[in-house]
C-alpha cells in the first residue's frame, strides 16, 4: 500500500496547552485524492491547517507529509506543500507576475517550466490583463486567484487550501476546480476546507467533519451519511452535516 | 454614550502623542540628535560666513524662493482619520465643521510656527538684499500666503478629479512662487497688486470645480499615508507595529529588482530587492541620497576644511541612509509565506545582508560623486580617497554585524 501524502496521526493542538481546540485528530489524505473539511465556525478547520502548515506546534501527535515530519526535514515537508489561505496574503510591493516568480523561486521550479506555466495560468484565470498589477489594485476575488494560481504553479504534492471559493467569480471557480481535478489526475493530494457543502460534496472522494474539534464523522459519502443516520445513497452531504451540527454535538469523535 | 466630535478629536490627537512618545524616546536614544544639532551648529557657522561676506552677484530672489516656497505651498492636514468612520463618523458628518476647524488650527499652527522660524532665519540675508519690503512686513506677508495656501490645498483635496487636483497644485505653486519673487524684488505694491490678483483668479477657478461636501476617502488615504511615513521613520530605530505598505510602482527602478537572476536561494533576496525600491523605505532613501548630493556638492565646492567638510558629510549621509536601510529588517518578519515557502531559515537573513550590502554601496557611490569630481581639482584628493575608505569598511564590516544581531533580536521578539 503506498504512503499517504498527508498523514495526522492523534492531534491535540491550539493556542495554549490548557485549553487546546483540537482534540486527537486522525486523518490522512493519499495522493491522487480529494478531502473536504466541513465544520462551523469555529470548529478548528483553520486551527488544524496552521498545525499542517507547521504556523502552529501540536501539543501531542504527528504529522507527515510524505513521510516527512517538519522538525526532521523541514525544506522537504514544506516543498511537498502549497497553501491557499482563506484572506489572499500577497505582498504589496509585488505585482501578479512577481508573486508568480518568487513562487517558482522559493519552490525551486526550473525556468523554462515556470514561464510556460506562469502563462498558462494567467490565461486560466483570465488574470492576463492584470499581470503588471498591485495587490492595491486588484479586486478580492482576484487577489484569491493569485493566491491559487501561486498554489498550482507550484506543483506540489499536497494542496492546503482554506476557504477557496470566498470572493471568486463563478469563472473563477470553474478554473479551480477544473485545475484540482486536473491536478488530482496527475497525482496530487488536495485538502480542502469549505462551507460550501454541495461543491464539497461533488469534488471531494471523503469528507472530515469537525466538530468542536474533534472528528466527528469522516470518509465517503455514504459512511458521513450512515454516521448522521440519513439513508445510504439518499441524503446529500448538507443534510447529513446539518443533522450531526444541530443536535448540540452529541456524536462522539471517529477515529 | 454619544461622545461630541470634538472630543473624538481630542482623544485621537492625545493617542497619537501617546503612542508616538516612546518611539521619540527612542529615536533620541539613537543619537539622531546629536547628528542633527552638529549639521545644525555646521549649518549655522556657514550661513554666518555667508551674510558676513555676501557676493555681490548672489540670487537673492531665487535663494529666498526656493527657501520659503515649499513651506508656504505644502500644507499638510492631519485629521486622524480612519477607514471605519466611513460607518461611524460619517454618519455624523453635519457635526464634523468642529471636527475639522480642529484639524485646520493643529496644522495650520505648527506649519506657521515652522515658517516664521524660516523666516527670522532669513531675514539677515533679506536685507542685504534688493527687496524694498521691511522684513517685518515680508514676514506677515509670508504668513498670510501660507493661510492663503492652506485655504487653496483644502479646495484641492474637495476636487472630484484628480487631474484637476494636480492642475490646481501646480497653478497654487507656481502662483506663490510669482508672489514670493515680486514681494523678495519688486515695489510693494505691485506684488501686493499681483497677489490680490491671483487669489481672486484662483478663487474663482476653485469655485468652478466639482467637488464633495467632505472628501472622506482622500483624507483617510492621506492620513494613512502619513502614519505609514511615521510607522517607516520610527521603525529604523526600534519595532514598530507595522500597518500595511504604501506602495509605488518606480517603475525607474525595476533594473535593481531585475538584477536578481531566477534560482531557488535568490527568492528572499528578489522580494527584499522588491521591499526597498517600492515602499516608502525607498523613497526616503532616495531622498535623503539627493540631499546628501546636494550637501556633498556644497561642501565640496566651497572646499570646507580642506575638503574634510565634504568628507564629513559624506560619511553623515552614508549613515544616516544606513539608519533608515535598517528598517528592512522589520519587512516581512510575521508573513505565512517565511514559514511556508520551502527555504532553510537562514536564507532571509542572508537575502538581507545581500540586498543591505548592494544597496548601500550604490548609495554610498552616489554620493561619492561630488567629491571625486570637486575634490581633486583643488589638490584635496586624500579626504576623498578617506571618505570612500570610511564608508566602504562601515558598509562592508560595520554594518552586517549590526544587522545580524537586529535580525536576531527581531526574530526572537
Amino acid at each position: 500500500m503506498t504512503e499517504p501524502v498527508l498523514q495526522v496521526r492523534n492531534l491535540t493542538g491550539g493556542y495554549s496547552p490548557r485549553r487546546p481546540v483540537l482534540h486527537g485528530l486522525s486523518f490522512e489524505v493519499k495522493a491522487g485524492e480529494m478531502v473536504g473539511l466541513i465544520g462551523l465556525n469555529g470548529a478548528g478547520k483553520s486551527t488544524a491547517i496552521k498545525h499542517i502548515l507547521g504556523l502552529m506546534q501540536a501539543h501531542e501527535g504527528s504529522i507527515r507529509i510524505q513521510g516527512h515530519t517538519l522538525e526532521q526535514q523541514p525544506e522537504l515537508y514544506r516543498s511537498a506543500l502549497a497553501y491557499v489561505p482563506e484572506s489572499p496574503l500577497l505582498f504589496d510591493e509585488l505585482t501578479v507576475q512577481e508573486h508568480l516568480r518568487l513562487t517558482g523561486m522559493a519552490y525551486g521550479v526550473e525556468e523554462g517550466l515556470y514561464a510556460e506555466r506562469s502563462e498558462g495560468l494567467l490565461d486560466e484565470f483570465y488574470m492576463t490583463g492584470k499581470r503588471d498589477s498591485f495587490a492595491a489594485h486588484l479586486s478580492k476575488g482576484m487577489r484569491q486567484k493569485v493566491m491559487i494560481m501561486n498554489a498550482l504553479l507550484a506543483r506540489p504534492a499536497l494542496y492546503v487550501i482554506d476557504e477557496p471559493f470566498l470572493g471568486l467569480d463563478p469563472l473563477g471557480i470553474r478554473s479551480l476546480l477544473d485545475k484540482l481535478v486536473e491536478v488530482k489526475r496527475q497525482g496530487s493530494a488536495v485538502f480542502m476546507s469549505s462551507h460550501i457543502l454541495s461543491t464539497v460534496e461533488s469534488y471531494c472522494d471523503r469528507f472530515i467533519v469537525l466538530h468542536g474539534g474533534r472528528i466527528i464523522a469522516q470518509g465517503t459519502l455514504d459512511d458521513v451519511c450512515a454516521t448522521a443516520g440519513v439513508r445510504s445513497g439518499v441524503g446529500s452531504l448538507e443534510e447529513a452535516f446539518y443533522l450531526m451540527v444541530t443536535d448540540g454535538g452529541r456524536h462522539e469523535p471517529n477515529g | 454614550m454619544n461622545r461630541t466630535v470634538d472630543a473624538i478629536w481630542r482623544e485621537r490627537a492625545g493617542a497619537f502623542w501617546r503612542e508616538t512618545m516612546p518611539y521619540i524616546r527612542y529615536m533620541a536614544q539613537s543619537g539622531v540628535p546629536l547628528v542633527a544639532s552638529m549639521l545644525l551648529f555646521t549649518g549655522i557657522a556657514s550661513y554666518i560666513g555667508l551674510l558676513r561676506n555676501v557676493p555681490s552677484s548672489f540670487p537673492f530672489t531665487w535663494i529666498g524662493v526656493a527657501a520659503l516656497l515649499p513651506i508656504i505651498c505644502w500644507s499638510p492636514l492631519r485629521t486622524w482619520l480612519r477607514e471605519a468612520d466611513t460607518v461611524f463618523l460619517m454618519p455624523r458628518e453635519a457635526e464634523m465643521t468642529t471636527y475639522l476647524r480642529h484639524c485646520f488650527r493643529y496644522n495650520g499652527i505648527a506649519g506657521n510656527v515652522c515658517l516664521v522660524i524660516l523666516c527670522l532665519i532669513h531675514s539677515p540675508l533679506y536685507v542685504q538684499g534688493p527687496g524694498q519690503l521691511h522684513w517685518l512686513l515680508l514676514l506677515l506677508a509670508a504668513v498670510a500666503l501660507k493661510v492663503l495656501n492652506g485655504a487653496g490645498a483644502w479646495q484641492e483635496r474637495k476636487m472630484l478629479w484628480s487631474g484637476a487636483r494636480i492642475g490646481m497644485r501646480l497653478l497654487r505653486w507656481a502662483a506663490t512662487a510669482a508672489a514670493l519673487a515680486l514681494l523678495l524684488q519688486t515695489a510693494p505694491w505691485l506684488a501686493l497688486l499681483f497677489l490680490s490678483a491671483a487669489a481672486l483668479l484662483m478663487g474663482l477657478l476653485y469655485r468652478g470645480q466639482r467637488q464633495y461636501h467632505l472628501p472622506w476617502l482622500r483624507l483617510i488615504a492621506e492620513e494613512s499615508r502619513t502614519r505609514r511615513r511615521y510607522t517607516v521613520f520610527f521603525s529604523a530605530f526600534t519595532d514598530v507595529p507595522s500597518e500595511s505598505a504604501q506602495v509605488a510602482a518606480r517603475r525607474y527602478l525595476s533594473w535593481f529588482g531585475a538584477l536578481t537572476r531566477y534560482r531557488k536561494e535568490h527568492a528572499f533576496v528578489y522580494l527584499y530587492a522588491h521591499t526597498l525600491i517600492r515602499t516608502e523605505l525607498g523613497g526616503i532613501m532616495m531622498r535623503l541620497t539627493a540631499l546628501g548630493i546636494l550637501a556633498g556638492w556644497l561642501a565640496a565646492h566651497s572646499g570646507l576644511w580642506m575638503g574634510w567638510g565634504a568628507a564629513g558629510v559624506y560619511m553623515l549621509f552614508v549613515w544616516l541612509i544606513g539608519v533608515q536601510l535598517g528598517s528592512l529588517v522589520q519587512s516581512h518578519r510575521h508573513s505565512v509565506w517565511r514559514h511556508v515557502y520551502p527555504l532553510p531559515d537562514n536564507s532571509r537573513l542572508a537575502s538581507l545582508l545581500r540586498i543591505d550590502r548592494t544597496a548601500m554601496l550604490l548609495c554610498a557611490s552616489i554620493l561619492w560623486l561630488p567629491l571625486i569630481i570637486l575634490l581633486p581639482g583643488p589638490g584635496f584628493m586624500t579626504s576623498a580617497a578617506a571618505a570612500a575608505l570610511l564608508g566602504l569598511g562601515y558598509i562592508v564590516v560595520i554594518r552586517p554585524i549590526g544587522l545580524k544581531r537586529n535580525f536576531t533580536d527581531s526574530d526572537d521578539d
